[in-house]
């Protein structure tokens, strides 16, 4: 279960959540049922996953309210290609890939309207507690980094997804997801240096 | 970037790896500004979901599968694709007057070559898995190559002139395209935008179109049928790939 620190905010749950919960149904076996029309399969996936998919969605994007918009976008995706769904493959993967996507094409739209993510950063509520700064410095950071290198480093340490598993996601090599990881880290943290130093 | 460096990549998946790894973090900076980012967005804390939009969210969820009747399997879409683009570039060929001078037989090697590139881009342009894609790249590749080397070589003065005839060509690969074209926007919205889906279904319309010119067409110089049944053939696939991306989606699905 995930670890509640303030009301309203998490740290991430990065138990592998494909696994049945105590007593329950895997999530391959309940996705299986929606697939068949089962409204009450669908409650018990976005129980399990609605929360998490909105706080990756928030990191991904710097922007609380516009993940709220993709986490919707995001479930209505799971229903409406439910029949893209591969039996066999892990639900967790193909959910975070349908928001990984929905992210990117958010992105790209913003791009086109000549928004930039840092001026968006803005818009996600600051936490009343001593590490609000600290926070902060983290999804400036994040926001400063390439999409591609935001997007590796917020499913791995956030997600808590392996290299090989995002690469299942974004649909690439996992040397590319690696070198990718590898080079965001380093920019994040030279950039919280600068940013922490700028204070 | 030395090798330790990469394996400290490794050992964040893995408490063991990264325990062992603990004595080069002490002396190695890089590995260890790259183990603290690592820590902070892993620890960082966002706003978790509010209670009215998680209710509003799951209404609309609810809503949509009500709506929604039984779930297809993708290969009914790629099936009706299939139909849709063999139905337009087969009913071309037949219908039109057939003035192709090459032989019978080169005629339906090029036409199978064709069909078999609609097939194999209907296919990728619709399956969730990636694997196919070489596929439909090379089936395209190869028919258009069979397309250019299969013509009987042949200009014949009565065709019109190289360009009033290449333009009437190039159109008529355009406009058999078309429909195809609209066939796969549509059902291509149901998943997230993917260049090499989109060009795979823009790969598929053209060689549609070029299947309902081919035995149409009495010039068969290889320089004609490069430029004027070839080109355009990828310029719709290019146009497509192009138009989809800014397409809106139904769904982000991979």
């Amino acid at each position: 279960m995930m670890k509640q620190f303030l009301p309203g905010w998490h740290t991430p749950d990065v138990s592998p959540s494909a696994a049945p919960k105590a007593g329950g149904e895997s999530d391959e076996v309940l996705m299986e049922r929606l697939r068949q029309g089962d409204v009450r399969a669908f409650d018990a996936l976005f129980e399990r996953h609605a929360d998490a998919i909105h706080r990756f969605l928030t990191l991904r994007l710097g922007d609380a309210a516009r993940a709220e918009d993709l986490t919707q976008e995001t479930f209505l995706s799971v229903i409406r290609a439910r029949g893209r769904y591969l039996v066999g493959r892990s639900f967790r993967q193909w959910l975070y890939a349908i928001a990984s996507n929905a992210a990117r094409h958010e992105l790209r739209t913003l791009r086109r309207e000549g928004a930039r993510l840092h001026q968006l950063a803005v818009s996600w509520p600051v936490a009343a507690s001593s590490d609000a700064v600290a926070e902060r410095a983290v999804r400036e950071a994040l926001a400063l980094l390439t999409d591609a290198q935001r997007e590796v480093i917020v499913l791995h340490a956030y997600a808590g997804m392996t290299f090989a598993e995002i690469a299942e996601v974004l649909a690439c090599g996992c040397v590319a997801v690696r070198v990718r990881a590898h080079r965001g880290y380093r920019r994040l943290r030279e950039l919280l240096g600068h940013v922490e130093g700028k204070r | 970037m030395n090798i330790r460096c990469t394996r400290a990549l490794d050992a964040l998946e893995d408490p063991r790896a990264f325990a062992a790894l603990q004595p080069h973090l002490e002396t190695c900076a890089e590995c260890r500004a790259l183990v603290e980012a690592h820590a902070r967005v892993r620890n960082a804390r966002t706003p978790s979901l509010d209670a009215d939009a998680g209710i509003r969210i799951r209404n609309a969820g609810r809503a949509e599968l009500a709506a929604a009747g039984r779930a297809r399997p993708w290969w009914v879409g790629a099936l009706a694709l299939v139909v849709v683009m063999l139905g337009v570039g087969i009913a071309g060929a037949v219908l039109m007057p057939r003035e192709n001078l090459a032989s019978p037989a080169l005629q339906i090697v090029v036409g199978a070559l064709l069909a078999m590139a609609i097939l194999a881009g209907c296919w990728t342009a619709l399956s969730p898995r990636r694997r196919w894609t070489a596929l439909a790249l090379a089936a395209a590749l190869v028919s258009a190559a069979a397309v250019v080397s299969g013509g009987s070589g042949l200009y014949p003065a009565w065709a019109g002139a190289f360009w009033e005839a290449g333009v009437r060509c190039a159109r008529a690969v355009v406009l058999y395209a078309l429909p195809s074209c609209a066939a796969a926007l549509l059902l291509q919205r149901r998943a997230a935008f993917s260049p090499a889906r989109a060009l795979a279904a823009g790969l598929a319309a053209g060689a549609a179109g070029a299947l309902a010119l081919h035995p149409h067409c009495p010039i068969g110089q290889a320089g004609h049928l490069a430029l004027f049944h070839v080109l355009p053939w990828f310029a719709v696939a290019a146009a497509l790939v192009l138009f989809q991306r800014r397409l809106p989606r139904r769904s982000f699905a991979p």
